[in-house]
């Protein structure tokens, strides 16, 4: 129960972040996504019905005050992640690379179902701006992965706190 | 063995594919009560001290790696405001025999627009849109298509969604953005078109055009969305091109980073609001 409020309050931290700091500009210009790499995280160490709910959340917030057509955050999220879960059936998501490779698969599908419903339902071509975010995130998702791994193997007791599960 | 558990997981399948179409079909149905729902929560933090020092944090970074740009406007700026002090002295004059003569010719005084100001709540995280949301709804008498401006009339951009207490606009830099403009000086009809890298051009000038680099354009009569005389935008540089018709890049004058106060325009809707 601890970690499950824990994990909840980082989440709704992130998020409060996410919306004032990276949302205080009119201009468009491509940014780091901290709340979807803080659920790629959430991914790997909390169960199902937990997580879908966290989805649910960032998807309909992000519906509301993302300006695109109502459902493309929900659905691209659940798309990826959908596709995330398939791909922790056949990599063993307690190894390092594993972790990486299906991360960035989220990523990576999440920024092409953005883009692609973006495409057909608003008829806006955003694809510059999707491309550089994709980008972008997939580097940060890669440096904190590394960053986490030698966290927890130079302080164990840090990693304990902060990274729920070790992966090897 | 195998097969009942085969058989298990597609069940399971089935299962979650029927949750989330049930789930999808709510969360479509509902789409306003939860809109509205989300913006009231961030209205209730809105003078939240830690979430106000997210906002200036994040203008005090961008302010620290545009430091350079930042530095150079400002110094062009000065220069710009001699110049302007020095016109406007020149405008008093023509002021003053402008009054008089709408005196001698007993012409009614020009009534403004009526403005309501509204603060800005929140704009969109994503960076795709240019999307906002004021504190302001149909409660107030706004309905959507109003346009929404700064304080100097220069155009922020329109409302697209209207409910009880909020409303949901658009600004310019929304992609795609697409406005009939007027060049101040030599009146020449254009279109401000926003492309693919961001970028706002001045589209469809005639060769003959006498468009000079930092002519003012304002929203033209041609707009159905946009009110006539709204600031637009400026002209930076010219596109060399062979083509029968010219083209611009231009630099919009609506350049704050973050704002929270905004001015809407009451008196006018578009014609075509009822597609909004």
């Amino acid at each position: 129960m601890p970690r499950f409020i824990k994990n909840g309050c980082l989440f709704f931290l992130i998020g409060l972040f996410q919306i004032y700091f990276e949302g205080g500009s009119f201009f468009i210009r491509p940014i780091i996504d901290f709340l979807l790499i803080f659920l790629i995280f959430s991914f790997f160490d909390f169960p199902f019905f937990y997580f879908v709910l966290l989805l649910l959340v960032r998807g309909f917030i992000f519906d509301t005050l993302s300006g695109l057509a109502w459902g493309t955050n929900l659905f691209s999220l659940f798309f990826s992640f959908g596709i995330g879960f398939f791909l922790t059936r056949l990599l063993e998501s307690d190894n390092f690379f594993s972790r990486i490779i299906i991360g960035e698969s989220i990523i990576n599908l999440y920024f092409l179902a953005l883009f692609l419903l973006n495409l057909f339902l608003s008829h806006s071509n955003l694809w510059l701006i999707i491309l550089i975010d994709a980008l972008i995130n997939s580097v940060v998702y890669l440096v904190l992965m590394m960053l986490g791994r030698k966290i927890r193997t130079c302080l164990p007791s840090v990693g304990r706190t902060f990274f729920l599960a070790s992966p090897r | 063995m195998k097969k009942a558990k085969i058989f298990q997981r597609l069940f399971i399948g089935v299962i979650i594919l029927i949750a989330l179409f049930f789930m999808f079909k709510i969360y479509f149905t509902n789409q306003n009560k939860l809109k509205v729902s989300s913006v009231s929560v961030f209205f209730e933090m809105k003078d939240n001290v830690f979430l106000n020092f997210f906002n200036q944090s994040s203008g005090w970074l961008n302010d620290l790696f545009h430091f350079n740009r930042i530095r150079y406007q400002t110094k062009n700026l000065e220069e710009e405001n001699v110049n302007l002090l020095f016109q406007l002295t020149q405008l008093k004059n023509l002021e003053e025999e402008n009054l008089s003569l709408k005196e001698a010719f007993n012409l009614k005084k020009e009534t403004g627009w009526h403005l309501l100001p509204a603060q800005v709540l929140l704009i969109d995280p994503t960076g795709f849109s240019g999307q906002f949301w004021i504190d302001q709804g149909q409660n107030s008498g706004l309905k959507s298509g109003m346009n929404v401006i700064l304080e100097n009339q220069v155009l922020v951009g329109i409302l697209k969604e209207c409910f009880k207490d909020y409303c949901r606009g658009e600004s310019i830099f929304a992609p795609q953005t697409k406005i009939g403009v007027e060049n101040l000086e030599s009146h020449v009809l254009a279109i401000l078109e926003k492309d693919n890298r961001g970028r706002y051009l001045l589209k469809l000038v005639p060769q003959e055009a006498n468009i000079k680099i930092g002519d003012l354009l304002v929203t033209s009569h041609e707009n159905t969305n946009f009110l006539k005389g709204l600031l637009v935008a400026k002209v930076k540089d010219i596109i060399p091109s062979s083509n029968v018709l010219k083209e611009y890049i231009l630099e919009p004058l609506f350049t704050k980073n973050q704002l929270s106060l905004v001015f809407v325009i009451t008196d006018f809707i578009p014609s075509n609001a009822a597609f909004y």
